[in-house]
Formats: structure tokens, sequence, C-alpha cells
């Protein structure tokens, strides 16, 4: 969070705003937001850690969870991304 | 010589102190990259936008490459390292769960955290979710998903070993993939742009 807020104030980016695409309300938008973190907070118990913790990590030492990680989190997501074009396009 | 925190050759609260300023510069890097956009990460999904898997890609493949070498010359035991032991099973079910998160939610818990922290409502209602799932699946963990948590144990397993290969060529392919899939992704993405008008 430090690191981000010195990034952001550096290049010009720390306002207050909602990020979405300009064809959906804002009230979606925070209602995908919310489900999207509350699917976050069970697949992270479940799967033992988050892009991060899981994948990268993982990667880095080579362990076979981080790369079962990446197909599921990556593969799964444009296997799905289809269905929900119209939050993002 | 390394890691230095579980050889003991620092204390707790060194070990604390660093990994505060290694958290500034991963946040400095991930906001600067780019990852506190919800746009810009849905773009990976849809094609509009590879700078999240550029820089994934390149910050996973550098460290495996740092650790490889760092361990090869002795200077850090890679065994000693955050090394996870694989659950297959719950790691696959979980990865689902996590990929409707993402594609639904529009971030990762640490890009979430950076996007509230620098303004984006969307991100701090995503944090608040993340927050909500963690405290549901501790509630309903003894009932719904003990059983299945533990399925799957395979121990400590390389990827590498696994395939029957060396530590050092799996990592070179992984890389060769890598710079691939940067020359066509890119290739992609000037494709979509040029064909549609996506604001960021």
């Amino acid at each position: 969070m430090v690191g981000a807020i010195i990034s952001a104030s550096i290049a010009g980016r720390l306002k207050i705003g909602i990020g979405k695409s300009p064809k959906i309300t804002n009230k979606t938008r925070l209602i995908a937001a919310l489900s999207g973190g509350i699917l976050w907070g069970v697949g992270t118990q479940l799967g033992r850690g988050c892009t991060s913790g899981l994948i990268m990590s993982g990667m880095a030492v080579n362990s076979l969870s981080g790369y079962i990680g990446l197909a599921a989190v990556f593969g799964g997501g444009y296997a799905i991304a289809y269905f929900f074009r119209k939050l993002w396009i | 010589m390394g890691p230095l925190f579980s050889q003991g050759i620092i204390g707790e609260e060194l070990n604390m102190f660093i990994g505060f300023l290694i958290g500034i510069l991963f946040g400095f890097g991930l906001e600067s990259g780019g990852f506190a956009n919800t746009r810009k990460l849905a773009g990976v999904f849809y094609g509009y936008d590879f700078v999240v898997l550029k820089v994934f890609f390149t910050a996973a493949l550098t460290a495996a490459i740092g650790l490889f070498l760092l361990d090869r010359y002795q200077i850090m035991d890679i065994n000693l390292t955050f090394y996870p032991k694989t659950f297959w099973l719950p790691t696959l079910i979980g990865g689902l769960i996590m990929a409707f998160g993402f594609i639904i939610g529009g971030f990762c818990p640490g890009t979430s955290l950076c996007a509230a922290s620098t303004g984006k409502i969307d991100g701090m209602v995503f944090v608040g979710g993340v927050f909500l799932g963690i405290i549901g699946y501790a509630f309903t963990s003894a009932t719904l998903w003990e059983g299945l948590k533990n399925k799957g144990a395979l121990g400590k397993v390389d990827i590498a070993t696994a395939l029957g290969l060396s530590d050092g060529l799996f990592i070179l392919l992984v890389t060769i993939v890598a710079v691939i899939a940067f020359v066509v992704v890119t290739k992609i993405e000037a494709h979509m742009k040029a064909k549609h008008d996506y604001q960021l």
C-alpha cells in the first residue's frame, strides 16, 4: 500500500474514482467487485494462496502447486471470460 | 548463506523491516506497471491490453532464474525458502474459484490493495469482499471445506523433476515460451486496438 501510494503520487494517479468499463453503471461495477472479492477470499483459503503467494512465488521455485494455480486461474479466466464480457467490453 | 531469516542469521525484527521495504518496492512496481487499473487487468482476458501478462511473467521468471542461479552458486539454499507443498485438488478448485473472482471482480488481492490505497472505490469494495470471503470460509471450513482442503497431497513437488527435466532446462523452456507469447500477444493487442475503441 505504501509503495503503491508513492508510485501513484509521483505519476499523478492518486485520485478517488471507480475503474470500470464505460458501458456499465457504478452500481454494477461495485456489486461485481464485491462478488469477485468474496470469491477470491474463499479461493485463496482453499487453494493456499493468491496470484502472488501461490502462483508467482510458486513459479519462482519451480513448484508444481504454482503451475497448477497458474493453469487454474488464468486458464479458468480465459475459459469463462466470454460469459462475463459485458462487464468489460 | 541465504535465506537469512530461516537460518537465524537475522532476527525477526530485521526480517520484518526488510519485508516492509521489499513490500514497498512490490507495491511501487505493481502500481507503476498499471496493476491498480482494473481495466488493464481485465484486458489480459479480452485481448486489448497485455501489459499485466508481460509484467507478471517477467517477474516470475526473473525470480525463478535468480533463485536458480543463487542456489547453484551456493549463495541461497532454495529448499529453505518458501517452498509450497502441492495439494493439487484444492489448488485446482480454489484456482477456478479465483478465476471467477478475477473475471467478475477485475482484481486479485494484491492488485486490489494497490487500487484501494490509490483511491479506487471498486478496489476498496473488492478488499472488503476478500475479507468477507475469508471470514465466510473460516466459519464454514469445518463443515464445508476441511475434507477437500487436504485432498491430493503430494508433498513438495518440483515441476521440472516431475516432468523428468533439470530445473535449468525447465526454466529455459518457460522463458522461451514467455518470449514467444510476448510477441504473439503484442500482435493480438495491436489488432484488437485497431478494431475496437477500448477506453482504459
